[in-house]
């Protein structure tokens, strides 16, 4: 957790550049595309180190504020846009890189699926989770939720994503 | 299968009354205290129901990690400071260098100027073609800068 807080021998964009594979998944599943996301990590890291003085260690490790700027950039991002909508094999296509798309097993692609299949609360807080491994009381913080609730929410995500999983593949 | 309560979480073929529900989802995480995880551990060794369905999360979770990670790294944002702070060492370099050249330029002209051993002729004529290698090299300089500013091409990679 220390590592993850602002130190003098570090500068913040290298800590916060540490943190962008994770922040542009986050992004990419609320936004539902790879390239858009990225650059909506980019401008977080830009906005973030143009007002260093926002974050405040006291109040929590680097890491989950700056998931939390990337999440408020997210949603600007998505209250623009006219037609959020989008079917859900488009969305899952989109959040795969051409090479990916040649090489992808079909588990793999049947979990893209799935999670695309899902609400964007329930695919963020997995992806908080089950890929940022944030612990509760930093996933309450990104999504400014109460920490007893995110038990709640994620215990409804994974049940979500199973059933989808299972409804694509049965077997 | 096995078939979950939707409002609760729970596996509704469960027999205990009081099932483990989302609480399973905090016993993969390492989120309950001691004493909740206990009785989640207890529930499961009573509950087959409940077993199975806490191996399919944990299978799920695993899933998601792998899945997930192999598509998203941290490399194109770093690349972005890299290349940043590589600017700023190159421009400081090059500030340094000229800064240098023209400070030194400038003292032995002062020094070749007021050293009284040389005549005036002699001074215009060895100072006239260094005047002209300086004014070349400034008038090469201010259109490389302003083409810098100006070339739509400038950040295209071949």
């Amino acid at each position: 957790m220390d590592s993850q807080k602002t130190t003098a021998t570090r500068p913040l964009g290298e800590q916060l550049a540490d943190f962008g594979g994770g922040a542009h998944a986050l992004a990419t599943q609320i936004l539902g595309n790879r390239e858009e996301a990225a650059d909506a990590v980019q401008d977080a890291i830009v906005r973030a180190l143009q007002q260093p003085e926002s974050y405040d260690a006291r109040r929590g490790a680097l890491r989950p504020w700056f998931f939390g700027v990337v999440r408020n950039r997210c949603l600007d991002l998505l209250r623009r846009r006219r037609d959020t909508g989008g079917d859900v094999d488009t969305l899952a296509a989109e959040q795969r890189s051409p090479e990916e798309h040649a090489v992808a097993s079909d588990g793999a692609n049947r979990l893209r699926r799935a999670l695309a299949a899902l609400a964007p609360h329930q695919r963020e807080i997995l992806i908080l989770r089950d890929f940022n491994d944030l612990d509760y009381a930093e996933i309450a913080t990104v999504l400014n939720l109460p920490k007893g609730t995110v038990m709640s929410r994620l215990h409804r995500a994974r049940l979500a994503l199973r059933k989808e999983m299972i409804r694509r593949d049965p077997d | 299968m096995i078939q979950t309560d939707p409002a609760s979480g729970k596996a509704p073929n469960c027999p205990h009354e009081t099932c483990i529900g989302e609480q399973l989802s905090g016993y993969l995480d390492g989120e309950l205290t001691q004493a909740a995880r206990q009785r989640v551990e207890l529930r499961m060794a009573e509950c087959a129901q409940c077993r199975r369905l806490h191996d399919e999360l944990s299978a799920l979770r695993t899933q998601l990690g792998d899945g997930i990670g192999r598509e998203f790294g941290n490399d194109r944002f770093r690349e972005h400071f890299e290349s940043t702070s590589n600017r700023t060492l190159a421009t400081l370099g090059w500030v340094a260098i000229i800064g240098g050249f023209v400070a030194l330029g400038v003292l032995i002209v002062a020094g070749f100027v007021t050293d009284d051993s040389v005549s005036v002729g002699m001074k215009w004529l060895i100072g006239l073609p260094y005047a002209g290698f300086g004014l070349l090299f400034v008038a090469v300089l201010r259109r490389r800068l302003r083409e810098s500013r100006t070339d739509k091409y400038n950040d295209v990679e071949i």
